[in-house]
């Protein structure tokens, strides 16, 4: 209602037409329950004394969103709940197969773990627990689960409005605890953390909500040691409050998570992962709330004569962008000079017998194929969908990553995943945590700079071709 | 499960900010009659209630303290106070019926701009006829709210934390040479959500605080429902959840705005309410058990070093201080009523007589022998400090004072108590001659001289 009559009715403001970030695509979802049997080896902690899984505290499940360009090609995005994908060789297996089943090249997949640490490892190598029968067929499960869901999202695949928004949320604090000469995995009042979740909504082109996109950054480890059940931690109470709300299924992506997690952990309290599903649960349908109606802008409408004096925008429709540029980036990185597994027993000597074996046995597998001081290749994925860009890549990269990245390209909607596809499936610690030193740069097989490097190749690609918003 | 016993952080304690007192909380309904006046918005062309959309309600905190007499944070679901006389007719006769001073009470408004009129002085108008006898009700609902929170306090122990809620962005829109009341999409706004979980020492939540800064502003002049805006949808999520009252207190939103807004459409006000709600209850999430703090306990070898935190009792802060100060601000050159009617002669008639009966029933009893003085209560509870007035300050109060006082968790509250209806901008805000410039008495810098008072009464009180 506009005061066409007021002598103000020519005020304008420098900008008629505002909007959020928004992609036009063509687009699919759907999920898969990959929940495994009780009594499969699950868990993936050095202090646990139990391995068999005993119960089911939410189910476990894979989310794939398809995306289909202009020649009806497909590339997809995978959320599994699951702590890693194992070893080198089972992790590449696994993609291998699936990839082939679906007809599809490598690098047209990002498979992204969510990290829980309450799933069984998928991997025959690193699983020699207790339970660790059920592990080939939880193998079998994923692969056919993953091109089951990929299938049915390829052939849901619709015209979708998709609209991008960070919000915030304060589930996650700082993990690295300085404790006199070591830093402890604890939380650290003094370290804010990073607290942006990313989020987007999928509607059709009739406004209805046909899934939800979540990107937050927190170790999934509320559950440890003393907890027996299979669990997705906080992801599954979060998904099934956001799902409820939505009706449509939600892909949850961890973000850049190596120094972050929740304030209370290491429980055995699967109420406690609950509580925190329901923190990122409320953070997430709070940013969706605030988002426009689907497919719509604000348009200046003009002046109001009231009380005050007025302006409105209101509601129109518009469509974002459907550019679709992927690519990987190879990145050079130095492996550190890494201690032989004979030094690395001796420096543990003294630690409880099973957590020793546990940190053995990643140590082995994680190394195959590296040697120290050689320069490896680190793969990063880099994605953009309309106005949002997804940058993933194996390793358990710290917050840094995605703090450095928005910090640069800040018109940007910037998705970061940890622990996407393979290999290097090491954490990449920031500089300081080396020089602490802290649990997760004695872990990396990598040297100093690794993150760094990352930061600095993603960040040129970004600003040479894909560019600021326009 | 062995662990490195001499590993130890500095500080081996974390505690949440909070307070510990003898406190009650008590809600009560206070709908209006349809057909009730209601009179917010100068472009609607009737100022009459045609319906009720979400209930209006009184919510009442009782807070006694150890070494003082009770006091009352009420909040009520209306939008403002046209002048000191609306003010007294309803905060005062709350005080006489309770029987204290007038410092023991903050008698707080919502602001909805969809709520019946606080006016006393209308019978003549549309829809009038209802006001004294609603008003009278209100107020017995609110005496009565406030005597059973008194009556249902018991030992309490809040539980304090900021968040994040993302609803309101910057209204003052620069259109050419002037400014419009409108979203502005280059300048960020204030983010804070303050939340206080009230629990008894059964740790039963007997009600929730909740301070934001916010107009409510979705529902206007194309709207004819009653309605507590936003506030309503948001106060019905979180109470469903906690199932025990939550008050809601307006932060200094002088500058702020829902993006999304004067609209006539009630689902819009319920969308903007989730918005604030699910923050809220975000919030609640994050926090520890009643009265629990963390201790570093011990290291666990594990694939990792890894450190417990173990929750464990303790006593929460019982320390409290009431404080008001009168902070003498600067008056701008005042127009008279003649030139007043000058400067709108061109606009609409309704929006004009609006504009200059809000102007004049402003300056009676907040004007004296040419000078003011604008009031300001601060309660300290623990670790957080409520400070109420009853202007419209921009929302450089609250950022100020949380800035300049990190150590503590602050409710900012505008539109509490009286006199002083009135915006307090900042100077951009008479640089640019903004409404909400105009609307003041006030001159520049009275923000400044309220903001630097406030921030030593708040230095004054006992440290935790």
């Amino acid at each position: 209602m506009a005061s066409t009559d007021s002598p103000n009715a020519n005020l304008t403001p420098r900008t008629v037409v505002w909007r959020e970030d928004m992609s036009s695509l063509r687009m699919g979802i759907a999920q898969a329950d990959v929940t495994p049997p009780v009594g499969i080896e699950s868990g993936v902690w050095g202090a646990s004394k139990h391995s068999r899984s005993e119960s089911v505290h939410h189910g476990l499940f894979l989310t794939a969103v398809a995306r289909e360009d202009e020649h009806g090609k497909k590339k997809f995005i995978v959320g599994i709940d699951l702590c890693v994908l194992g070893c080198l060789e089972c992790g590449t297996n696994l993609l291998t197969r699936i990839t082939n089943e679906l007809g599809i090249e490598q690098n047209d997949l990002l498979f992204s773990s969510s990290h829980s640490h309450s799933t069984p490892l998928p991997c025959i190598h690193r699983s020699r627990k207790d339970g660790n029968e059920f592990v080939p067929g939880f193998i079998d499960q994923i692969a056919i689960g993953t091109v089951k869901a990929c299938k049915e999202a390829a052939a849901n695949v619709q015209d979708v409005d998709v609209t991008w928004a960070y919000g915030r949320c304060d589930l996650a604090v700082n993990r690295d605890l300085p404790c006199g000469s070591q830093e402890v995995v604890a939380f650290n009042p003094d370290i804010p953390a990073d607290d942006t979740v990313v989020v987007g909504r999928i509607a059709d082109r009739s406004g209805k909500i046909i899934g939800t996109i979540a990107n937050y950054a927190c170790h999934p480890t509320t559950l440890a040691w003393d907890n027996r059940a299979i669990s997705p931690d906080y992801v599954g109470e979060a998904r099934k409050m956001v799902q409820a709300e939505t009706g449509a299924p939600m892909l949850f992506l961890q973000g850049a998570s190596g120094d972050l997690s929740p304030r209370s952990q290491y429980s055995g309290e699967t109420a406690l992962a609950d509580r925190h599903g329901t923190n990122l649960g409320h953070s997430i349908l709070a940013t969706l709330a605030a988002m426009q109606s689907p497919g719509k802008e604000l348009r200046w409408n003009g002046i109001v004569e009231s009380g005050a004096l007025l302006g409105e925008w209101l509601e129109a429709p518009t469509r974002g962008p459907s550019t679709l540029k992927e690519t990987r980036l190879d990145v050079q990185v130095r492996v550190k000079e890494m201690k032989s597994i004979e030094q690395l027993r001796e420096e543990w000597a003294g630690i409880d017998g099973d957590a020793l074996e546990e940190r053995i046995q990643r140590a082995i597998r994680l190394r195959l194929g590296y040697e120290s001081g050689q320069l490896v290749t680190h793969p990063v994925w880099v994605w953009q969908w309309g106005e949002a860009i997804f940058v993933a890549q194996p390793g358990e990269a710290y917050s840094y990553l995605q703090t450095e990245l928005r910090r640069r390209n800040p018109g940007r909607i910037i998705f970061v995943m940890n622990l996407t596809n393979y290999p290097g499936l090491f954490y990449l610690p920031i500089k300081t945590a080396y020089v602490a030193p802290a649990y997760q740069a004695w872990q990396t097989l990598l040297a100093p700079g690794c993150i760094e490097e990352v930061v600095e190749q993603t960040d040129k690609y970004i600003k040479e071709y894909i560019g600021e918003k326009k | 499960m062995s662990s490195k016993a001499d590993l130890r952080p500095e500080n081996i304690l974390w505690e949440p900010p909070t307070a510990r007192m003898r406190a009650g909380m008590a809600q009560r309904e206070i709908n209006p009659p349809i057909g009730i006046r209601t009179a917010s918005w100068g472009a609607a062309k009737r100022h009459i209630a045609t319906g009720i959309h979400n209930a209006i309600t009184t919510t009442a905190m009782a807070v006694i303290p150890e070494d003082g007499p009770i006091n009352y944070l009420v909040t009520v679901d209306w939008g403002w106070w046209q002048g000191k006389a609306d003010d007294l007719a309803v905060r005062g006769e709350v005080i006489t019926a309770l029987g204290i001073e007038e410092n023991q009470l903050m008698l707080h408004l919502t602001h909805t701009h969809a709520g019946p009129t606080t006016a006393s002085d209308v019978a003549h108008e549309e829809g009038g006829e209802f006001v004294a006898a609603y008003h009278a009700k209100a107020i017995s609902q609110i005496v009565a709210a406030c005597i059973d929170a008194r009556d249902r306090s018991v030992i309490a122990n809040i539980t304090w934390a900021y968040g994040k809620c993302d609803l309101a962005v910057n209204r003052d829109l620069p259109c050419g040479i002037e400014d419009v009341l409108a979203y502005n999409p280059d300048v960020p706004a204030d983010d804070t959500l303050t939340v206080g979980r009230v629990c008894d020492e059964a740790g039963t939540v007997l009600g929730v605080v909740v301070n934001y800064a916010c107009h409510p502003t979705t529902l206007a002049w194309a709207n004819s429902k009653v309605s507590p805006d936003f506030v309503g949808e948001a106060r019905l999520l979180v109470q469903d959840q906690v199932k025990a009252p939550m008050l809601f207190l307006q932060g200094a939103s002088g500058d702020l705005s829902p993006r999304d807004g004067f609209s006539g459409d009630t689902d819009l006000a319920d969308k903007n309410g989730r918005i604030l709600g699910f923050a809220t209850l975000a919030v609640l999430e994050k926090m520890l058990p009643t009265a629990t703090r963390l201790r570093f306990t011990n290291t666990v070898e594990s694939g990792a070093l890894l450190g417990e935190w173990t929750q464990e009792p303790f006593n929460p802060k019982s320390s409290s201080k009431t404080l008001r100060i009168d902070v003498e601000v600067p008056l701008q050159k005042l127009p008279s009523i003649e030139e007043l009617e000058e400067r709108w002669k061109d606009i609409d008639a309704g929006a004009r007589e609006t504009r200059i009966r809000r102007a004049m029933k402003l300056r009676a009893g907040y004007i004296v022998d040419g000078a003011a003085t604008h009031p300001v209560w601060i309660w300290m509870w623990g670790d957080a400090v409520i400070v109420g007035q009853p202007g419209e300050a921009y929302s450089q109060f609250q950022t100020e004072l949380r800035r300049r006082n990190p150590d503590r968790v602050i409710s900012v509250l505008n539109c509490t108590n009286g006199p002083g209806y009135m915006y307090i901008p900042t100077p951009e805000a008479f640089e640019r001659v903004r409404y909400q410039a105009w609307q003041t008495l006030l001159a520049s810098g009275a923000l400044e001289l309220v903001i630097d008072a406030t921030d030593k009464a708040i230095k004054s009180l006992p440290k935790n």
